[in-house]
């Protein structure tokens, strides 16, 4: 899943940054790793600011509850709590990226996102299965546009 | 609470007095925090410098899942007062690295918490939201930096990686600077080779 926003909220720790993209109709909360920037208390990133423009690409990592869907729901995609990046999510698996724990998962009207299991998925998932997970929405890669 | 304003209510200030004119419903998103002012509870705000009271964090509906922020204060003041909080670094403020981040995963970050635990082969509900967890957490960081591989940074900042129990590419980084703790994350090697 690509978005395009406004960073409007930035919390940095160490090489971990917390971001708030302000995007046309929602803010989103995702999590993401400078690796060329440790942050001390209050310091201020020289990579990322307030207002700049970004595009990120987004999955869920670090999923361990989930469950498979008998029935077909309708695609589920929303922050589970207030200022943080866990979500929950409902959709259709449309590719297998890595067998037993990368896949596409199809959340309709919210686009297509990666998600990454934990552990592997016994037996493996299939494509065009209904699932249901939590796990928390990070950034993979980010591009300051300009 | 502000909600509660209506026209024409008075408000003290720092100098004088304000009324309110009118009120308005924002859907703008932010990050706000409880906080309790000591002794007093009350303290002035905003550039009109308006007098206000803090409720107590209880009403605040403060933590997640309708958990109350008290119950967060108990678990600081806990981990506070065991030893293994003081192989956290502390920040400037004084908030003591540790607490930080094993509150923080518990409360905006709960993947996170059975992620490592995982990562690190060891049972689920060993980091439970107790001080026995934050020990057991503690014990896993120390557990990473005696086990991990090692690279230096600058700044006296040396991280640590461990190969993941089930998956090894699904591992676990630990920073440590000045010869504390800093943090604890689930990461992959190629991650943690890009650290600088």
């Amino acid at each position: 899943m690509k978005v395009s926003g406004v960073i409007c909220n930035l919390q940095a720790d160490g090489f971990e940054r917390l971001i708030s993209i302000k995007l046309s109709n929602t803010n989103i909360i995702a999590a993401y790793i400078q690796p060329n920037e440790y942050l001390d208390y209050g310091e201020k990133s020289e990579h990322l600011d307030l207002e700049e423009h970004i595009t990120a690409l987004l999955k869920i990592q670090f999923i361990t509850e989930f469950k498979r869907e008998f029935l077909n729901h309708s695609s589920v995609f929303r922050q589970r709590k207030s200022i943080s990046p866990s979500v929950e999510a409902i959709g259709i698996i449309k590719q297998i990226i890595e067998k037993h724990d990368v896949y596409l998962l199809d959340l309709k009207e919210h686009g297509d996102i990666i998600i990454e299991f934990e552990s592997d998925t016994e037996p493996p998932l299939r494509i065009g299965e209904c699932i249901s997970l939590t796990g928390e929405l990070t950034i993979e890669a980010l591009q300051i546009d300009s | 609470m502000a909600r509660d304003l209506n026209p024409g209510d008075l408000i003290i200030t720092a100098d004088n007095t304000a009324i309110v004119s009118r009120t308005v419903q924002s859907n703008h998103h932010d990050f706000v925090y409880n906080f309790t002012v000591a002794n007093h509870n009350n303290y002035f705000v905003g550039k009109q410098q308006l007098w206000v009271h803090n409720v107590k964090a209880e009403k605040c509906g403060g933590g997640e899942r309708g958990e109350s922020s008290s119950k967060t204060t108990d678990l600081t003041n806990d981990i506070l007062s065991r030893p293994s909080s003081k192989q956290w670094g502390v920040l400037e403020d004084g908030i003591n690295q540790g607490v930080k981040h094993f509150v923080d995963y518990w409360n905006k970050f709960p993947e996170r918490i059975p992620s490592l635990e995982k990562r690190l082969g060891l049972r689920e509900g060993t980091f439970s939201k107790s001080g026995d967890g934050f020990d057991a957490f503690t014990n896993a960081a120390e557990s990473v930096i005696q086990k991990g591989i090692l690279r230096s940074l600058p700044d006296d900042k040396k991280i640590y990686f461990v190969e993941g129990a089930e998956k090894s590419k699904k591992g676990v980084i630990v920073i440590v600077k000045d010869g504390k703790i800093q943090s604890m994350m689930p990461g992959e090697l190629r991650t943690f080779n890009k650290m600088e």
